[in-house]
């Protein structure tokens, strides 16, 4: 059963004015309960504002998105940013039980397990400005698992890091993935990020179209030295470099 | 051969660079401490020469001023007047909070109201205490309300930018991301605004403080009943110069006492987080 449902949405910023300009048109797709799906595309094709509507943080234009929780109940979403975006005045733990609904055991006990699993139980005491920028994302990655999400939004999580750090993080992600089975929808300009982690990849274009919609078929936990992983990343980013060719012949040709 | 040598080389000595930041920071702290002793007797010695150079019926000694704010003290007066005073300007501060605060807000928070509040505000900043003394004055005439409207209307100004500007430096990023986890408008009031607007408040209050004591007691001596600044007057008219030192001078350690042991205490209790906090605490 689908999570999330996407049903031709469109998205128009200052809409009725001369400086009306459509970044997202008539997308539509699926995503399964349990399914890691990242979005790529080039800088500017709609992919954060997508993930923003997604979130209800953005109003949308026309169109319909659902989403369904395995409780019944009203779906939980976390969240995690491009930046940390933790409260400078809240210690780790308490920045990771604010976004909780209540303050039961069980819930302290969960928050407690996620950031065991990202490595930072012994900082669980300590304000963000102490942590490195790395571990500040560590603490918003397990914040963002610990509200259980019914489905989890990452907008370029590991764009501001070090190739290094990202790295690693992004093996962290996968082992905590892989125990917690979430549905992620993840955002990315990077192909090669997109292929370790992904069990899908919808490309964007220029215009906010969706190009393709790409399986990636391939067993885990993936490793960038891997040479299925990396012929195959090689691929992915054989057709977005056609895409891009494309649309800048279509440009070309419009004007 | 290469390995040898490395095991051969002689272990570099232990090095604690916690306990070497503790030590630097024990050293400045004992600097500081000396130098601030040294600031008070230089500040003694020349009391003394100006005492002994004036003359001391004209500028009393240091020791004739600390006789007389024993004397004053034994007498209760102190009590009376000291208590009279202190209420007053808290009164003044509440009236400025009260008002200062929600302008503040609606500058902070509606470019509308910006526009409306702004240069009134800060013209009312600008306007020389003194003014606001003789004016209150002749509002309220010889009451405690004097006072009380002159301190409220030095601070509702400062406290009025002070909580603008703290409501305008709202890390827009924080709120956007409470909302995503969907966080309540209270929640996020909470958690997110009036966490970045307290270091403002306290600025504005440390500012206030300062300000708010001077104009009370210059309202007093002016046209009060009771308070610090009408004994000042009073033991002025009588020409008992130890005795307006005196009050003075217990006026000051009360002010010193305020500040350093409730404001500056507090302030560095609430606002912990901040890096700058932290390292002044090691």
């Amino acid at each position: 059963m689908a999570v999330l449902t996407v049903k031709n949405l469109a998205k128009t910023f200052n809409v009725g004015t001369a400086k009306a300009s459509r970044v997202l048109d008539d997308i539509s797709f699926d995503v399964r309960g349990g399914t890691f799906v990242s979005i790529v595309g080039p800088s500017g094709c709609g992919k954060s504002t997508l993930l923003n509507i997604i979130s209800g943080v953005e109003e949308h234009t026309s169109g319909d998105i659902s989403l369904t929780s395995d409780s019944g109940g009203p779906a939980r979403m976390g969240y995690v940013f491009q930046d940390p975006r933790l409260l400078p005045w809240r210690s780790v733990m308490k920045n990771m039980m604010y976004v909780q609904n209540d303050r039961s055991e069980p819930t302290v006990a969960r928050c407690r397990k996620y950031l065991d699993m990202v490595g930072l139980t012994k900082n669980a005491d300590f304000f963000p400005g102490q942590l490195s920028g790395g571990m500040q994302q560590r603490v918003g990655i397990a914040r963002a698992f610990a509200v259980e999400p019914d489905l989890l939004l990452m907008d370029e999580p590991f764009s501001h890091l070090d190739a290094i750090t990202a790295r690693g993080l992004r093996a962290q992600l996968q082992d905590i993935w892989a125990q917690s089975k979430k549905t992620v929808v993840f955002v990315t300009h990077d192909v090669v990020e997109a292929v370790e982690l992904s069990d899908r990849i919808i490309v964007l274009q220029p215009g906010g179209r969706i190009y393709e919609d790409i399986t990636i078929d391939l067993p885990r936990p993936r490793r960038q030295t891997d040479p299925t992983v990396a012929t195959l990343q090689a691929e992915v980013l054989g057709r977005l470099e056609a895409m891009k060719a494309l649309s800048r012949t279509a440009s070309e040709v419009a004007a | 051969m290469t390995d040898q040598l490395i095991g051969a080389a002689p272990a570099a000595p232990p090095t604690d660079p916690e306990a070497g930041a503790k030590r630097t920071a024990k050293r400045r702290r004992l600097r500081l401490t000396g130098l601030v002793i040294l600031g008070w007797i230089a500040l003694y010695g020349v009391w003394e020469y100006g005492s002994w150079w004036f003359g001391s019926r004209l500028l009393p000694t240091p020791y004739e001023v600390l006789m007389s704010a024993v004397e004053i003290v034994e007498s209760g007066n102190f009590l009376t007047d000291f208590s009279a005073s202190v209420l007053k300007t808290f009164a003044g501060f509440a009236v400025a909070a009260a008002v200062g605060a929600p302008i503040g807000y609606l500058m902070g928070r509606y470019n509308y109201w910006r526009a409306f509040f702004h240069d009134g505000v800060t013209i009312a900043g600008t306007i020389p205490a003194i003014v606001y003394a003789v004016l209150s004055l002749i509002v309220f005439g010889l009451s405690n309300l004097g006072p009380i409207l002159a301190v409220a209307l030095v601070s509702a100004p400062y406290i009025a930018l002070n909580v603008a500007e703290g409501i305008r430096g709202v890390d827009k990023s924080l709120v956007t991301m409470s909302e995503a986890f969907g966080r309540s408008p209270q929640q996020i009031r909470r958690e997110v605004l009036i966490p970045t607007i307290v270091p403002y408040v306290f600025a504005a209050i440390r500012m206030c403080f300062a300000v708010a004591w001077k104009v009370e007691a210059l309202t007093e001596v002016f046209g009060g009943r009771n308070g610090v600044g009408f004994q000042i007057r009073t033991e002025y008219q009588l020409y008992d110069i130890a005795a307006v030192l005196a009050w003075m001078f217990l006026f000051i350690v009360f002010m010193l006492i305020i500040e350093r042991l409730v404001l500056a205490k507090s302030e560095a209790r609430l606002l912990s987080w901040r890096p700058q906090e932290r390292s002044s605490a090691l």
